[in-house]
């Protein structure tokens, strides 16, 4: 997917949260919506110039592509990256980015799942297995290390009342 | 006064305050720099703890936490970019590009210094100010304050990194998320979609969290290194250089401190507003404004020493009127209802000696904590320095359980989940950030003002209340300002551009 393609998308979803929030608002009463309706108002007309002014830029500037900004390459490999074909690369970088958000995704879960100290527990130590950085008995002791700090620090020394999870009643049953 | 002063001193003196304030140091360290969590959950934490003991003790406690929880949350905004809480934000503009230069320990050690200079100035001013303050707090009224906040909104154009529409489109978002939740004036719930844990609103700290530490480390996780690669990048800065940097830019400190006295002052508006306005002020007024968002260590100092300053200036209003200047000082204000003290104009004249050690209590909390923070910032400068592979899962398992702990909702963490999307998907296109936290901050301090300026002094309150008209004006010219400025210098750029051209 080319970057314009990309920033329109983005552009689009914003505009449909601006429209959204205008319909919401009809709803309310005439304070309630006194500020929400003009600003969404303004959102729109804002987002409307947006998606014009970068359809009618070049696609050079709008190329950034963020993992190159990151390895610093964009200047090395921008002239190739440009015209919005779908390389290996980009290919690569969707793929990574979708996997970054599995991993915040798979924390999330889990934490609904089993609370959050036996997800801190699972997510460090599967973690650290999958990555090899490091080896599996180096990677078991930082995880114990870290979840018994964690522990410590919230539950022990800050007294929060912990979420035991969706899992929880299923776990009840069989005691 | 003089002897309010010395008495002041004198309370603190005992070996209870002074162990209780170290403690207080030590655990508001802690505290600040894990995220989510500032000084308003330090000092509630602290509550139960505090009945019983001598009042000086007790705030040396109470006030040495909440004190250093500021420093601690500069910390992880300069070496991660993860704001502890929306005061730190300002702090990774500038602080976080030095680090990845090799500059983490000279961040770290202009930071300490500027809040310990901020803190002092704070202080100093606050003690000289406590006469003159209340009659010029009597007089602001709800327009002046949604004027206030207008001008916060004219520091977007400094944060729109290249494009303004987009800028401005963030921060449209974020005043509209600050709206989900319970309407303040009409008591309307708005943008719930039904939901009974979206009537409470989003929590500030953990859509910070979600914005910027969660969206962090999937950039970390896709660039799969260290932040800073010691085999590219040397730490070649010293703590010299960054206690030196801070009194070189002695007139950018005091300004930033009396900014940071001002809006502690006025209630409601809070030190993270103190620190962004701090930032744009440095930039606005440098002679170098494009060193800025690329290591600059002024916009490290300035938004430092204005949260230094901010502790001193919030105590105010609690002290002389009884009205917290924010969250952390209404808990300040149980914790007088526990020792006994009435807060009201009678502290200033039959407790000044406590109000004295108070004073006293945030230059040497202030002392501590810089001592402290300069001796450890070496070893934090290593922090950036962990592979992506130990950052990643630590942080993140941080981030979302002290998304948790912030309000004990297990809702808080799909926030945090969504937020982080949110901030990478902003941060990958270029939408602020930072301009979607200033639209949240301000919102609802302009909503409310709004509403009550409307109800007390009609439609055209601007134009009937000579100080808000007089406000109004300021603000139009601070907008104008930088592009002005800008425009100058484009023309003076081309017309340079042009004379070398002829030369050559």
């Amino acid at each position: 997917m080319s970057r314009r393609t990309q920033e329109n998308l983005i552009a689009l979803a914003i505009l449909c949260v601006f429209i959204g929030v205008i319909v919401m608002s009809l709803g309310y009463g005439p304070r309630a919506r006194m500020i929400p309706l003009p600003l969404a108002t303004f959102g729109i007309i804002l987002i409307v110039i947006q998606i014009i002014w970068q359809n009618l830029r070049s696609t050079e500037e709008l190329q950034v592509n963020l993992l190159d900004v990151l390895t610093q390459q964009a200047e090395k490999e921008g002239a190739a990256a440009q015209g919005g074909e779908d390389g290996p690369k980009r290919t690569s970088s969707w793929r990574k980015e979708a996997v970054a958000l599995g991993i915040v995704a798979a924390l999330v879960g889990l934490i609904l799942l089993v609370g959050p100290i036996p997800a801190v527990f699972v997510f460090t130590g599967a973690y650290f297995l999958l990555s090899r950085h490091y080896s599996w008995l180096k990677g078991l002791v930082y995880t114990i290390a870290f979840t018994a700090a964690i522990y410590l620090l919230f539950v022990v020394a800050l007294e929060v009342q912990l979420y035991h999870g969706v899992l929880e009643p299923l776990v009840e049953r069989f005691r | 006064m003089l002897e309010a002063i010395a008495s002041g001193l004198a309370a603190l003196l005992t070996p209870q305050a002074i162990l209780f304030m170290v403690i207080g140091v030590i655990y508001g360290l802690i505290i600040g720099i894990l995220p989510g969590l500032g000084g308003v959950v330090a000092m509630a934490l602290l509550l139960p703890f505090t009945y019983g003991f001598e009042p000086a003790a007790t705030l040396a406690l109470l006030l040495g936490a909440h004190i250093a929880t500021v420093w601690g949350d500069s910390v992880t905004s300069i070496l991660f970019s993860v704001p502890g809480s929306a005061k730190g934000l300002s702090l990774c503009f500038d602080g976080y590009p030095m680090t990845k230069q090799g500059q983490a320990t000279r961040a770290l050690a202009a930071s300490a210094t500027g809040a310990l200079l901020g803190g002092v100035i704070g202080a100093v001013f606050l003690a000289l100010s406590i006469p003159l303050i209340r009659p010029v707090i009597l007089a602001l009224g709800p327009s002046e304050y949604l004027m206030m906040a207008l001008w916060g909104l004219t520091i977007i154009a400094t944060f729109s990194e290249g494009s303004l529409i987009k800028g401005l489109t963030a921060s449209a978002l974020g005043v509209l998320v600050a709206f989900i939740g319970m309407d303040v004036v009409t008591a309307t719930p708005r943008f719930t979609f039904g939901s009974e844990f979206l009537m409470d609103g989003i929590s500030f700290p953990v859509a910070m969290i979600g914005l910027f530490a969660v969206a962090e480390m999937m950039k970390l996780y896709l660039k799969g290194t260290s932040i800073v690669d010691r085999a590219l990048i040397k730490e070649v800065s010293t703590v010299w250089q960054g206690i030196k940097d801070a009194f070189r830019h002695w007139w950018l400190v005091v300004r930033s401190s009396l900014l940071g006295l001002w809006i502690g002052v006025l209630p409601g508006v809070g030190a993270s507003v103190a620190g962004l306005a701090a930032y744009a002020q440095a930039m606005q007024t440098s002679k170098n404004p494009e060193r800025f968002g690329k290591g600059a260590v002024e916009g490290v100092i300035a938004p430092d020493a204005t949260m230094g300053a901010n502790e001193g200036g919030g105590l105010m209003p609690t002290l002389a009127f009884g009205i917290p200047g924010g969250e952390s000082m209404a808990l300040l204000l149980v914790a007088f209802i526990g020792l006994g003290v009435v807060p009201g104009p009678e502290m200033l004249t039959k407790n000044l000696s406590l109000v004295f050690s108070m004073v006293w209590i945030i230059v040497i909390a202030n002392v501590l904590v810089t001592l402290i923070g300069l001796a450890i910032c070496p070893y934090l400068a290593r922090l950036p320095t962990l592979h992506a592979n130990l950052m990643v899962p630590t942080v993140l398992s941080v981030c979302f359980v002290g998304a948790f702990a912030t309000r004990g909702h297990i809702e808080d963490v799909v926030v945090a989940f969504v937020f982080g999307v949110l901030g990478y998907v902003m941060d990958k296109y270029r939408y602020s950030r930072a301009n979607f936290v200033i639209g949240m901050v301000l919102a609802t301090m302009i909503e409310r003002n709004l509403h009550i300026s409307l109800t007390l002094h009609g439609e055209f309150f601007i134009f009937t209340r000579p100080l808000t008209l007089i406000l109004f004006i300021f603000v139009i010219v601070t907008t104008a300002l930088p592009f002005i400025r800008n425009r100058r210098r484009k023309k003076a750029q081309a017309a340079q551009a042009g004379t070398q051209g002829g030369v050559a």
